[in-house]
């Protein structure tokens, strides 16, 4: 199926039956049915991923590519499988593109020391832009005070879409990566990535894409986008923590030494030198999440079997419903206005703190995220210190979005 | 490989003009085509013209070699250019260009024979310990080929001149050079 297809929804989906496949989702939270909004946190497991994870310890443990054993081929070509699923997911050209971590923060300093790190001088720059997670700053900042390099910074407009001009403008010939979030992760906003790389390709600049919110809610084809780098992190698209990926051009790959080193990523091993396998194993040292990326298969597997597209516009109903009951309530004001934009809503509240707030939801049953979202600098650019963030999924109902806005106003009617 | 009979030479001001022409028939338009490998598919315009050629001849520590066919000693039979290419020093490792061979005589192993010739000058005559290079980066064809003469990529890159027409007229909008280099 090629992406034009992946992108089309198709016959409607029984959406009560999907949500019958998160077994988590039949709990109660202070004697109130549960009502998970903070899927951009973390996303909650379907039992298909929950299953193969125990199927593996059950039936399939054993180390991977270490043991000639039949319990050993059998982990191996689950966890090889994880990878090609994840090449497929992602339109990598080849498996050898996909190096399997432990998320994206992973992937993305993997990025930072490997790639950056070797290349960056005094005087030159990584560009990010201000509605960056914490993952998508810190790594570069950390690699360019090693080298005597700074950040550039592409600002936002107040609606929490990025000034792609001034994006362009800060791509100067000193600037030797660019980072870019593809959705972020507090306003919801879907930047256009695909034009960002462009411009960044015709200056010579590699970028990096941290799909981390992107992957679970959209279909991706990293080819199409034309970025350099593209990562993921496995636990926000129903797969279990500890597991991601690190996509990269195979010839980039090539040229980066690894990261870590240890048993695994060799080739051979001597006292007077040792060499390293070829990409993406040289980069994966030490045993791996070997049953958390049979789950991460499995998740690949269940997303691909309801279809991105029809993800994509379920959860385009789920915001548009949520959208408007919140701007019903008294007093609330959403921050991150994109045209085009994922479904997570940040919020605040006249006269009431994010946390307070949060605490009274959980109370109703009600799980929301409140906080800076690990995103200081776009707190820091809004004047505010925390929001309340709902991010919905696809197995999320409109009964749902009606017990949050319930609850805010009991909430509100505590704390006034 | 039948470089027999292949000679190497600088180029002078007196050879501007077939320069150019062989370069612009191993880069653009149809007549590139005939050869194993093009950028007629992502370039239009032209690939250099008698001023830039020029210049690179005239610099200091910038030369243009030619390889040819025929006799260079007795000054009659008239000589065959079939290949060219710009070397220059810079600092400690020597900067590689403007590679053409003649599209009717590429697959013939001049191509290589010219490489070598410019390797040797680099080393032996500029005491370079590197030669440097740029490719554009989605011609992996023609990357593979430096590859295999002991390129390898670095995974560094340099814009494309968008905006100047001297070096030629981009179809694309995505175009990037990469940075190839060989240790001599």
């Amino acid at each position: 199926m090629n992406l034009r297809e992946r992108m089309q929804p198709d016959a409607a989906v029984d959406w009560l039956r999907v949500r019958e496949d998160f077994p988590i989702l039949r709990r109660s939270i202070h004697g109130k049915p549960l009502v998970y909004l903070d899927s951009a946190n973390t996303a909650q497991k379907p039992r298909q991923v929950i299953e193969a994870v125990d199927r593996f310890y059950r039936e399939h443990n054993a180390n991977v590519s270490r043991a000639v054993h039949q319990l050993g081929e059998e982990a191996t070509a689950l966890y090889e499988g994880a990878r090609d699923k994840l090449a497929a997911f992602l339109g990598a050209s080849h498996r050898d593109e996909i190096v399997l971590t432990s998320g994206t923060t992973m992937a993305t300093n993997l990025v930072a020391y490997s790639y950056a790190l070797p290349r960056l001088k005094a005087g030159d720059a990584i560009v990010v832009t201000t509605m960056e997670h914490h993952a998508n700053i810190v790594p570069w900042q950390l690699v360019c005070g090693r080298a005597g390099a700074h950040l550039k910074v592409a600002p936002i407009t107040e609606s929490g879409e990025l000034v792609v001009e001034k994006f362009v403008e800060l791509l100067t010939p000193e600037v030797k990566l660019a980072g870019v979030v593809h959705v972020s992760n507090v306003l919801g906003t879907v930047n256009p990535v695909k034009r960002l790389a462009r411009e960044c390709r015709k200056r010579g600049i590699p970028l990096l894409v941290d799909g981390s919110q992107a992957a679970p809610h959209l279909a991706l084809d990293v080819k199409s986008i034309g970025c350099d780098f593209y990562v993921i992190t496995g636990h926000k698209m129903c797969g279990p923590t500890g597991t991601g990926a690190l996509w990269a051009r195979r010839e980039l790959l090539e040229t980066m030494p690894p990261f870590f080193g240890g048993g695994e990523m060799i080739r051979e091993v001597k006292f007077s030198g040792t060499t390293f396998a070829d990409p993406p194993h040289k980069f994966e040292a030490g045993t791996p999440n070997t049953a958390g990326f049979a789950g991460l298969a499995a998740a690949v597997d269940y997303l691909q079997g309801i279809g991105m597209a029809n993800i994509a516009a379920r959860e385009r109903e789920l915001l548009d419903c949520a959208t408007r009951r919140l701007n019903d309530v008294p007093g609330l004001r959403i921050i991150g206005h994109a045209p085009d934009k994922a479904a997570v809503i940040s919020f605040l509240i006249d006269g009431v703190h994010a946390h307070d707030l949060a605490t009274l939801l959980d109370q109703e049953g009600v799980a929301v995220r409140s906080g800076h979202h690990c995103a200081h600098p776009l707190m820091q650019f809004y004047g505010v210190a925390a929001t309340c963030r709902v991010s919905l999924a696809f197995w999320n109902t409109e009964a749902e979005i009606d017990a949050l806005v319930e609850a805010i106003s009991r909430a509100r009617e505590l704390l006034a | 490989m039948n470089t027999a009979g292949l000679h190497f030479r600088a180029a002078t001001a007196a050879d501007v003009g077939a320069i150019v022409a062989l370069t612009e028939s191993a880069y653009r338009g149809d007549a590139s085509r005939a050869g194993w490998t093009t950028e007629a598919d992502l370039l239009d315009g032209q690939r250099t013209d008698t001023r830039e050629v020029a210049g690179l001849i005239a610099r200091p520590g910038s030369v243009i070699l030619l390889a040819e066919r025929g006799s260079v000693h007795d000054g009659t039979a008239p000589r065959e250019l079939l290949a060219c290419c710009h070397v220059e020093k810079q600092g400690d490792a020597c900067y590689f260009g403007m590679f053409s061979v003649r599209p009717d005589g590429q697959g013939a192993g001049i191509g290589r024979a010219l490489l070598a010739e410019a390797e040797r000058h680099a080393r032996d005559t500029w005491h370079c310990r590197a030669m440097r290079m740029t490719v554009i980066d989605v011609r992996s064809e023609l990357i593979a080929w430096y590859q295999r003469r002991g390129y390898r990529r670095t995974g560094e890159y340099r814009p494309f001149p968008y905006g100047d027409p001297r070096f030629g007229i981009p179809k694309r909008d995505d175009l990037r050079f990469e940075w190839l280099v060989k240790e001599l």
